[in-house]
C-alpha cells in the first residue's frame, strides 16, 4: 500500500514536472519574477547585506507557491484531475505529488537566488544545517499554501489571492523592516506568516544572528505551521468539500 | 440472463437540498450494454462518478462480482474504464505519453501498453496523432483518445459518458463497432448520451432518469412495443399534385399536406422501401414523380419526449 502510494506519487510528480515547469505562468511568476526581484534587491542592497538572506527566502517562497498552484490549478481547469481520480491512485498521492513539485521548484528558486547573491555579494553560509532545514520546511509549507489556494479558488482568482498573500509576506516577514520595528498591531500578523521564520533561519545561516526568533523556535514554529496546513489540506481532501472542488 | 457483474443498489446522492440521484438501483451483466438516458441534470454523470469511485454515495451500495465494493473505490477502479463527459487527458503532453502515464497508474507492463496503444490507435485511424500534444488536437480527436484511454487497461466494466460528442461519423461508427466487440468479449458497458437513437442502436438495456430518479427500466424492443409511435417521412413531388393523384395517394394511406408535399407514416424501418415504392408507383402512373425524401425526426426522440413529460411519481 505504502509502496503503491510512493510509486503513484512519483508517476504524478514526473508528469507534473514535464507538464508544468515550462508553462508561462510558472516561468513568469515562479522563475522570472523572483529572480528579477532577487537581482534587483541584491544590486540595490549594497548598503545593507542583511536583507540578502531574506531575499533568497522570498525567491524560494515565490517559486514553490507558483509551481504547486499552477500544477493544481491547470489540472482542475483541464479536468485531467477527474481522469486521474478515475485511476486507482488515491487523492493523497495526487496532492503529495503537487506539493513535491512545488518543493523542487522552491529548491531551484532558492538555489538560483543563492548563486546570484554569492556572485554579487560577499555573503557566505556560516551554519549549513539551519539553511537546509529552512529550505526544506519552507518549500513544503509554501507549496502546501499554493496547493490549498489552487484548490479553493479558480486558477485566475487563485493568482490574485496568492499575490496578496505573497506581498503581505514580503513586507511583514522582516525582510526589509525587522519585525520588532513594525507597528505593534502588525507584529502578531508577522508571527503567523511562515516566511518570518524562514527569513530568521536564513539570516542565522548566513550571518549567525537573528532578529526576534531564535533558530530552534523558528524550526518549531515552521513544523507547527506545516502540521496546520497538512491537517487543513487533509480535511479538505477527505470531506465533501473535495467533491465540490473537483466537480464544482 | 448473464450473471450480474455490477449491482447498483439503492444509491442516493444529494448536494445540500438538491438531490442528484435518488434511490437508483439496477444490475448489469457481462456483455450487457446499458443506455443511461435523461435530460440535462437527470443524474447520469453523477451516477457514472459514483460507480467510477470518485464520488461517495450518501447511501446505497456498489456491488461488483458479488462483493460489496462501496468503500473500496481504488480496488474497483482497477477493473473499470471511464470516459469522462469532457476531454480530460493531459493537455500539454503528447498523447502517447499521456496514455503511457495512465498505463503506469494501472500497473500495466510497458510493452503491453505500447502494443495496446498501437493496436487501438490503428483501429481508430489516429496513430499519426500520437506524438501530438493533446491540447493541439481537434475536439473529435480528443474524444477518440479519451475513449482509447478508457479501454487501454482492458477493464471489465466500461463507463462512457457522452462518448459520441463531437466525433465525425466515420470514427463514431468505429467506436460503436468497438463497443459491440467489447460487449461480445463480455465487458459490461454503460453509455450515457443525449443522442437517443445512437444509444438505442447499441444497447440491450435502457434506464431513463429524470431529476435523479429512475422513471423507466426496459429494453429498446419493449420500449418500441410499449410506445408504438409511427415514424414520419416527407416526400416532395416533382410536379404539383392534381386531385386524381391526391385521391389515389390518400386511398393508400398517404397524407397530402401541400401542392408538392406528401407525408407517409411507418412503424418499422423495413417497411420503408415498400412504402416509397407504392408512392413512386402512384405518382408515376399520374405523370408525376418523387423529387426528394426527408425524415421527420426519429421515433426514439418522440418516445423519450413523451416519457420525460410524464410527472415522476
Amino acid at each position: 500500500m505504502k509502496m503503491g502510494f510512493l510509486r503513484d506519487t512519483i508517476i504524478i510528480l514526473q508528469k507534473d514536472l514535464r507538464q508544468y515547469y515550462l508553462k508561462p505562468p510558472t516561468l513568469s511568476w515562479g522563475f522570472i519574477t523572483p529572480i528579477a526581484i532577487v537581482a534587483m534587491l541584491v544590486l540595490a542592497a549594497s548598503y545593507n547585506w542583511r536583507i540578502i538572506s531574506g531575499v533568497i527566502a522570498l525567491a524560494m517562497m515565490w517559486s514553490s507557491t507558483t509551481m504547486s498552484q499552477v500544477a493544481m490549478g491547470i489540472e482542475r481547469k483541464a479536468r485531467s484531475i477527474e481522469k486521474l481520480l478515475y485511476t486507482p491512485i488515491n487523492l493523497a498521492s495526487l496532492v503529495t505529488a503537487k506539493v513535491l513539485s512545488g518543493l523542487i521548484f522552491g529548491f531551484i528558486g532558492a538555489g538560483i537566488a543563492s548563486v546570484i547573491a554569492s556572485v554579487l555579494t560577499p555573503i557566505h553560509v556560516i551554519h549549513v544545517l539551519p539553511l537546509i532545514i529552512a529550505i526544506i520546511l519552507g518549500s513544503i509549507v509554501f507549496s502546501l499554501i499554493g496547493s490549498i489556494i489552487a484548490l479553493l479558488a479558480s486558477i485566475e482568482n487563485s493568482m490574485v489571492v496568492m499575490n496578496i498573500l505573497r506581498f503581505t509576506m514580503m513586507f511583514l516577514s522582516g525582510i526589509f523592516i525587522p519585525v520588532f520595528m513594525l507597528p505593534w498591531f502588525l507584529q502578531p500578523v508577522s508571527y503567523v506568516l511562515p516566511l518570518t521564520y524562514v527569513v530568521e533561519l536564513m539570516r542565522y545561516s548566513f550571518y549567525g544572528i537573528y532578529d526576534v526568533v531564535n533558530p530552534v523556535t523558528s524550526i518549531v514554529a515552521l513544523i507547527i505551521i506545516l502540521i496546520f496546513y497538512t491537517v487543513y489540506l487533509w480535511l479538505l481532501l477527505s470531506g465533501r468539500t473535495m467533491e465540490k472542488i473537483i466537480f464544482g | 440472463m448473464s450473471p450480474a457483474i455490477l449491482v447498483v443498489d439503492n444509491i442516493y446522492k444529494s448536494y445540500g437540498k438538491t438531490v442528484a440521484v435518488r434511490d437508483l438501483s439496477f444490475t448489469l451483466g457481462k456483455g450487457e450494454i446499458l443506455a443511461l438516458l435523461g435530460p440535462n441534470g437527470a443524474g447520469k454523470t453523477t451516477t457514472i462518478r459514483i460507480i467510477g469511485g470518485v464520488l461517495r454515495p450518501d447511501k446505497g451500495r456498489i456491488i461488483i462480482n458479488g462483493k460489496d465494493m462501496t468503500d473500496k473505490a481504488s480496488l474497483r477502479k482497477r477493473i473499470m474504464g471511464i470516459m469522462t463527459e469532457e476531454p480530460s487527458l493531459f493537455p500539454d503532453l503528447p498523447v502517447k505519453d499521456s496514455l503511457n502515464i495512465l498505463c503506469r497508474l494501472y500497473s500495466i507492463d510497458k510493452n503491453i501498453c505500447n502494443d495496446q496503444i498501437k493496436e487501438l490507435s490503428n483501429y481508430f485511424n489516429v496513430a499519426s496523432f500520437l506524438p501530438r500534444k493533446y491540447a493541439k488536437l481537434s475536439m473529435g480527436l480528443k474524444r477518440i483518445f479519451d475513449y482509447i484511454s478508457s479501454i487501454i487497461h482492458d477493464p471489465e466494466i466500461i463507463l462512457l459518458d457522452e462518448p459520441f460528442n463531437a466525433i465525425d461519423v466515420e470514427r463514431k461508427n468505429l467506436i460503436k463497432k468497438n463497443i459491440i466487440e467489447l460487449s461480445r468479449e463480455g465487458k459490461a458497458i454503460i453509455i450515457t448520451s443525449h443522442n437517443i437513437p445512437e444509444t438505442m442502436d447499441l444497447s440491450n438495456k435502457v434506464i431513463i432518469l429524470k431529476n435523479g430518479e429512475k422513471v423507466l427500466e426496459t429494453t429498446p424492443s419493449e420500449l418500441m412495443t410499449k410506445y408504438p409511435i409511427e415514424e414520419q417521412i416527407i416526400i416532395t413531388t416533382k410536379k404539383p399534385i392534381d386531385p386524381r393523384t391526391r385521391t389515389a395517394l390518400e386511398r393508400e394511406g398517404f397524407k397530402v399536406v401541400s401542392r408538392h408535399g406528401v407525408v407517409a407514416y411507418y412503424r418499422r424501418s423495413r417497411d420503408l422501401p415498400e412504402l416509397l415504392s407504392r408512392a413512386e408507383d402512384i405518382l408515376s402512373s399520374n405523370g408525376n414523380g418523387i423529387d426528394s425524401i426527408r425524415m421527420a425526426g426519429t421515433p426514439w426522440d418522440k418516445i423519450f419526449i413523451r416519457i420525460y413529460r410524464k410527472p415522476v411519481k
